[in-house]
């Protein structure tokens, strides 16, 4: 059920560069699906005004503990990275449309870019605990020191990961390795991806032309969250716009109208 | 006791808490957190007559202290409107306040006429200010005699009573309000957000899709109190404040200025809890004096 929770700040620490996994404690417990999101009150007060969206991380239910992975962007990333355990905060949610997984089978091949990964973290674990499935992760960052966890997430899943600097891994992005898996082990039964605009955008290329069904979580500045502003615009393939926060964040490759996605 | 009741005009309102236009969707997009019910009155998103997709995104950017967006009147348009979305507020047993929008000045009248027809409404606010689409709007809310006419068109072909909307920026507002009053308008809301722009530097491009927007929230408010406590004494329909109302206080000093109501738009989207915890703040304020009614605090500032 959507609701407020008023969380303590459990557990706090850097995981990269610029990288930091926030533990909460909630109030109650909450039924969250992979790809919803929340948004978070980064401190009391009217600065910065808004929420931020965040896609949970994890989350264990008998501990009352939900986790967010987040990456310093701006502001509210900032404040919420200094932030000390034993704090309050506020988070709204769960909110948005998660991914559907309904009668998944065979090789799932999930995309994460940098940050991304904290969006398909759950997903990773629903389907490692579908026998149906074979889940294969490729994770694309700028640099090693941006992967965090990755040791853990290589012992569970077939992980091939990626950096634009060389420095671990393929050298070069996401979608890159994406095409070379494609070329040499066939195209996977889904995709699913998290990151950057530039990243989905290029990668709905292959899905939508070799017909891969796929969904991504589709990120866009918000104010509420909850469908009251009709500001997280995503531009719909059949004219129009779709909201992020009420039809998505997750959404099927050919729900959108890449063209006009702006990066 | 305390009493929080408000008289707008022909209707009465159970506390001065009005949820602002475009913020709360078709005026039940706060269901999962508390009752439209329990606010004064609820606004509607702008209805036009026919679909609008809206600007292009990003369609949001915070700024110090408010935000700047540019949704550009995305609506479902005023069929799909009466037949969706109407019967969904008519159970939340709010007083509905349907906001409308025209690219022309008959548009309005048509608005008028079509929803004047319908059950569940109980006013009807002329939006004469958005900054943010090119035709119809603000430029309507620029000039006495469009407004004039406008308000008149829409009271006669509706029989619903009128609010108009209007923005504390560019003209007079005081001089607006009276062309509004003149026309027969029950109150004036004022005001709508206010032009604004925001650069993203390193990419060299307007951060929003609609490259300037409305700016609204705690940023605004100065502006928007002025201009409330000016057309509060220029003219005998009620004043309804709006801009960057976060606080329990925000509410009573406009309240003070003369403002009969108080919409709120921005403090509930980033607090959903937020009517509901100035409505607690006015009523602990006001019973702390000693006050029966809020009749005794509305406009009751100093002159001095």
């Amino acid at each position: 059920m959507k609701g407020i929770y008023k969380c303590k700040i459990n557990n706090y620490h850097r995981i990269g560069d610029d990288l930091y996994l926030l533990s909460l404690r909630l109030s109650g417990r909450v039924a969250v699906k992979p790809g919803q999101f929340f948004m978070l009150r980064v401190r009391e007060g009217s600065e910065p005004l808004l929420g931020r969206p965040l896609s949970w991380f994890r989350y264990f239910p008998n501990r009352r503990i939900l986790e967010f992975a987040f990456q310093v962007m701006g502001k509210g990333t900032e404040i919420l990275s200094r932030r000390r355990e034993g704090g309050d905060l506020s988070i709204i949610g769960p909110l948005g449309n998660g991914f559907e997984t309904k009668g998944l089978r065979g090789r799932v091949l999930l995309v994460a870019g940098g940050m991304g990964m904290a969006g398909l973290w759950s997903l990773a674990e629903a389907l490692g605990r579908n026998p149906n499935c074979a889940v294969e992760l490729v994770w694309g960052v700028k640099s090693k020191s941006r992967f965090f966890l990755l040791k853990e997430l290589s012992k569970r899943f077939k992980v091939h990961p990626a950096t634009e600097d060389g420095s671990l891994g393929k050298a070069g992005l996401a979608t890159e390795l994406v095409k070379e898996l494609i070329d040499q082990e066939g195209l996977p039964e889904h995709i699913f991806a998290c990151g950057p605009k530039p990243m989905l955008k290029s990668l709905s290329k292959p899905a939508l032309s070799k017909k891969i069904p796929g969904q991504v979580l589709y990120e866009e500045r918000m104010a509420c969250g909850v469908g009251a502003c009709l500001g997280c615009a995503v531009p719909a393939s059949g004219g129009g716009y779709l909201h992020a926060c009420l039809d998505g964040p997750a959404l099927r490759f050919d729900q959108i109208d890449w063209e006009r996605v702006r990066c | 006791m305390l009493s929080l009741e408000t008289r707008i005009g022909r209707l009465v309102l159970k506390n001065p808490i009005i949820l602002a236009s475009g913020t709360c969707g078709y005026g039940d997009g706060y269901r999962d957190f508390f009752p439209a019910g329990q606010m004064g009155a609820v606004v509607t998103k702008g209805i036009s007559l026919k679909p609008r997709a809206g600007n292009a995104p990003p369609r949001i950017w915070e700024t110090a202290g408010g935000m700047l967006n540019s949704i550009g009147l995305e609506n479902v348009g005023v069929d799909k409107f009466i037949s969706e979305k109407l019967p969904l507020l008519r159970k939340q047993k709010a007083r509905v306040v349907v906001n409308i929008f025209g690219e022309r000045r008959e548009d309005y009248a048509k608005l008028a006429e079509r929803l004047g027809k319908e059950d569940g409404i109980n006013a009807l606010e002329l939006n004469l200010s958005c900054p943010n689409v090119k035709k119809g709007g603000l430029e309507f809310g620029r000039d006495g005699r469009s407004v004039k006419q406008i308000v008149w068109a829409v009271k006669s072909r509706s029989g619903l009573p009128v609010w108009v909307k209007l923005s504390a920026s560019r003209s007079d507002p005081a001089e607006l309000a009276r062309w509004a009053e003149e026309a027969g308008a029950e109150a004036v809301v004022i005001s709508n957000t206010l032009r604004g722009m925001a650069i993203e530097l390193e990419k060299k491009r307007p951060a929003l899709g609609g490259i300037t927007g409305g700016l609204s929230g705690p940023a605004i408010k100065p502006v928007a109190l002025a201009a409330v406590y000016e057309a509060a004494r220029a003219v005998r329909i009620p004043v309804i404040g709006c801009g960057g109302i976060c606080s329990g206080r925000d509410a009573l000093e406009f309240l003070l200025a003369g403002a009969r109501a108080v919409e709120l738009g921005t403090a509930v989207m980033a607090n959903p809890r937020a009517p509901l915890e100035i409505l607690r703040k006015i009523k602990d304020y006001l019973s702390g004096l000693g006050l029966q009614s809020i009749e005794q605090w509305i406009g009751t500032l100093k002159p001095e």
